[in-house]
C-alpha cells in the first residue's frame, strides 16, 4: 500500500475508532441512562432519609409532625435548600392550602431539611452533598413529582412492579406504592 | 450502686419529679372543655358571657363559605368518623374528643389548625365565637 493511502487509512479507521466510542457520551442526556446505573452517591442521597444525616434529631421529629401532618414527609435529598426555602416562604399557599407555620417551627424544619444554618451556628451552611441546583421555575413552586430523576425513576412503575395502579395515578402519594415511606424508606419499591 | 437507691435519698428526688409533674400538666396540658371555656370568654363582651351554640356550629361546620370547601370536605359531616385529606388522600383521625381522646387537648395545635383552615374554608380568620360554637358542637357527639 502506498505510504499517502496507509495514512489515510489509518486516520479514517482513528476517527472510526473515536466516533465508535464517544456515541455513549454523544447520545447521553448527561445523566446515564440506565438508573441502575446512577452514580451510588447520587442515588444514595436521592433514596435518603426523610431529612438530611446531619440534622439534629428534634428537628427530624418536628419536621415529620409538621410536613407529614397532611402527605408523607417528604425527603429532604430530593429538593435544593433553594427549592426549600420557596417553600417555607410560601406556606399560606401551600400547593393550594394554607400550611401556615409560628417563625420558630418554621425555622426547626429549615434546619430538618437543609434549607437553614444549624442551631447556634455563626456562619451560613455549606450546601448539602450533591444538592441539585433549584429546580423551581419563577413564580412557581417546585414539584418533585416534575423532576426528570423523579419520572425516570418511575418510567414504567406499573409493569415493574406488576400490579396496576389506582387511577388516576397520584404521584406525589408516595405510599401507595412505598409501604415505608412515613418513615423516609423507600426501598422495597 | 444499692447505697444511692436508698428510701431516704428517693424521697426528695419523688417530691421534685411529682411537682415538676403537677405544675407542667396544668400549664402545658388543655382539656376541649377548657379550651371552649377560653374562647367563650373572649367572645364576651362587656360581661356578657357568650354562650356557644352547637347549631351554628353543625352550620359553620358542614356548609360551604364561598370558597372550594366546607370543614367537612376533609373531616366528614360525622366528626366521628375518619375523614381524609381532599388533596392528598390522607387519612385524618376522627375530631370529635369522643372518637379521639387526643382532639382539642392541645391549645397551640389548635390555634394552629384553626388559623390555616379557616383561612382555606372562610377566607379569613374564625372569630373566637366561631371556634366556640364549632367546639361546642364537636363535644355534643357522643
Amino acid at each position: 500500500m502506498k505510504s499517502k493511502t496507509r495514512t489515510l487509512t489509518w486516520m479514517l479507521s482513528a476517527a472510526a475508532l473515536a466516533a465508535l466510542a464517544s456515541a455513549p457520551l454523544i447520545l447521553a442526556d448527561g445523566h446515564s441512562r440506565d438508573d441502575s446505573r446512577m452514580h451510588s452517591e447520587e442515588h444514595a442521597r436521592r433514596r435518603g432519609n426523610t431529612s438530611l444525616a446531619s440534622a439534629a434529631p428534634a428537628d427530624v421529629a418536628a419536621y415529620r409532625e409538621e410536613c407529614g401532618a397532611c402527605h408523607v414527609p417528604y425527603p429532604a435529598g430530593l429538593l435544593a435548600p433553594a427549592d426549600w426555602q420557596k417553600i417555607l416562604a410560601n406556606l399560606p399557599s401551600h400547593y393550594g392550602v394554607d400550611a401556615s407555620l409560628d417563625a420558630t417551627t418554621a425555622q426547626t424544619v429549615a434546619r430538618a431539611v437543609g434549607a437553614a444554618p444549624a442551631a447556634g451556628a455563626a456562619a451560613p451552611a455549606a450546601p448539602a452533598p450533591a444538592a441539585a441546583a433549584a429546580s423551581a421555575r419563577p413564580g412557581e413552586l417546585p414539584r418533585i413529582t416534575q423532576l426528570p430523576w423523579f419520572q425516570r425513576e418511575h418510567r414504567n412503575a406499573e409493569r415493574r412492579i406488576r400490579r396496576p395502579l389506582p387511577q388516576p395515578v397520584k404521584w406525589s402519594q408516595c405510599e401507595t406504592c412505598h409501604a415505608g415511606a412515613a418513615a423516609g424508606n423507600y426501598e422495597e419499591d | 450502686m444499692r447505697h444511692i437507691l436508698h428510701p431516704q435519698s428517693l424521697w426528695p428526688a419523688a417530691l421534685a419529679a411529682f411537682m415538676t409533674a403537677l405544675i407542667g400538666s396544668t400549664a402545658l396540658a388543655a382539656t376541649p372543655g377548657s379550651i371552649l371555656e377560653g374562647y367563650s370568654r373572649a367572645a364576651s363582651a362587656g360581661g356578657t358571657p357568650y354562650v356557644a351554640s352547637a347549631a351554628r356550629g353543625r352550620a359553620l361546620f358542614t356548609e360551604r363559605h364561598g370558597k372550594e370547601w366546607s370543614c367537612s370536605s376533609c373531616h366528614s359531616a360525622n366528626p366521628k368518623a375518619t375523614g381524609q385529606h381532599t388533596v392528598t388522600g390522607k387519612t385524618i383521625a376522627p375530631l370529635a374528643p369522643s372518637a379521639n381522646a387526643e382532639r382539642f387537648s392541645d391549645e397551640r395545635k389548635v390555634e394552629k389548625w384553626f388559623t390555616r383552615n379557616c383561612r382555606d374554608v372562610l377566607g379569613r380568620a374564625c372569630t373566637p365565637a366561631e371556634k366556640a360554637d364549632v367546639l361546642a358542637w364537636l363535644l355534643e357527639q357522643r
